[in-house]
């Protein structure tokens, strides 16, 4: 319980909660994490697709209003996806570089320039997701169109949302990354 | 002892082949039923699937001890392959969706698809084994 909760003094915390860290998986877990952040990516990635393609061929004939998928509804999608590959990029052991912090080593400003990129990526995903629930909102649900067209919105959202928790789950799944390199380093 | 183990080898071949031809042949029913052939890149996806776990996994070293194994390239081989089997699944429904294709046609090259996928992963799951002993 204690490794799970932090509570070990040797570990310096800041918060006064105690924080539960990031599960550490098996291999076998790991594996099937990536493969599970590969088919969650794909997933959201279709379900637009699959908007826009219904938007392209819709009959406008019966009576609705006119709208379809613009470009800017792919903005969110390319957002998140450059935010995933921008945290993917990193290298996980630059950024646990300085753990004797304050000291003017050579490792902090490597460590430091890899929080500000992990950064940029995070918020460039969280900006996708927001973007696309302002999307939905404004061009969807506030101009009053009916039922299909705020599907296409939705679908906008639930793209966003895989991509995020896929880069999430590839997250968990890649910070156990040690384990393997260390069986074989023994 | 070995003759039990080479005839349930061969049965095991003979049926996977069996299963093999099957699927094909309920993707190309599918195709060739309605007369349109978007379906059949349901197959390029299923035969591409395990690829890039392959390339990557040889180049992560997995293999050989002496070098250093690097997680990422086999990481980015799983994480494409996840990617292919969610394509596999997902373009005949889009497809269906878009009225393209018939709902029956999607059905079948679904589970056509699904029949090649998984005789290619037992087939090699098979081999990686025999290769063990």
């Amino acid at each position: 319980m204690s490794s799970q909760w932090n509570l070990n003094e040797h570990h310096k915390r800041i918060c006064l909660f105690p924080i539960p860290r990031i599960p550490r998986l098996g291999p076998r877990a790991r594996d099937a994490g990536v493969y599970i952040s590969g088919a969650l990516f794909a997933l959201g990635w279709w379900f637009f697709i699959d908007a826009a393609i219904r938007s392209k061929n819709w009959n406008y004939d019966d009576g609705y209003k006119k709208t379809s998928v613009q470009f800017v509804d792919w903005v969110p999608g390319i957002c998140s996806t450059l935010g995933m590959i921008v945290i993917n990029c990193i290298d996980k052991a630059a950024l646990r570089g300085d753990s004797f912090s304050f000291s003017s080593g050579g490792g902090t400003s490597v460590a430091w320039k890899a929080r500000v990129f992990l950064f940029v990526g995070f918020a460039f995903m969280a900006g996708g997701l927001a973007g696309s629930v302002s999307i939905l909102c404004i061009k969807y649900l506030i101009s009053g169109y009916g039922e299909p067209f705020v599907s296409w919105g939705i679908y906008n959202v639930v793209q966003n949302a895989a991509i995020m928790t896929s880069a999430a789950i590839l997250w968990v799944a890649q910070n156990t990354e040690s384990e393997y390199q260390y069986n074989f380093a023994i | 002892m070995t003759a039990d183990v080479d005839t349930f080898l061969y049965n095991s071949v003979i049926g996977l082949s069996f299963v093999l031809a099957l699927g094909f042949l309920l993707v190309i029913m599918s195709c060739a039923l309605y007369g349109n052939w978007w379906p059949l890149f349901v197959v390029a996806t299923y035969v591409l699937a395990p690829l890039p776990n392959a390339i990557f996994g040889r180049c992560a070293g997995r293999e050989d001890i002496m070098s250093d194994y690097q997680g990422g390239f086999a990481d980015a081989g799983y994480f494409l392959t996840g990617l292919m089997i969610v394509t596999g699944f997902c373009l005949p429904v889009v497809l269906a969706h878009a009225h393209v294709i018939t709902v029956p046609a999607m059905i079948m090259s679904i589970s056509g698809g699904l029949l090649i996928y998984g005789t290619i992963i037992s087939y090699s799951r098979f081999f990686a084994e025999d290769d063990s002993f």
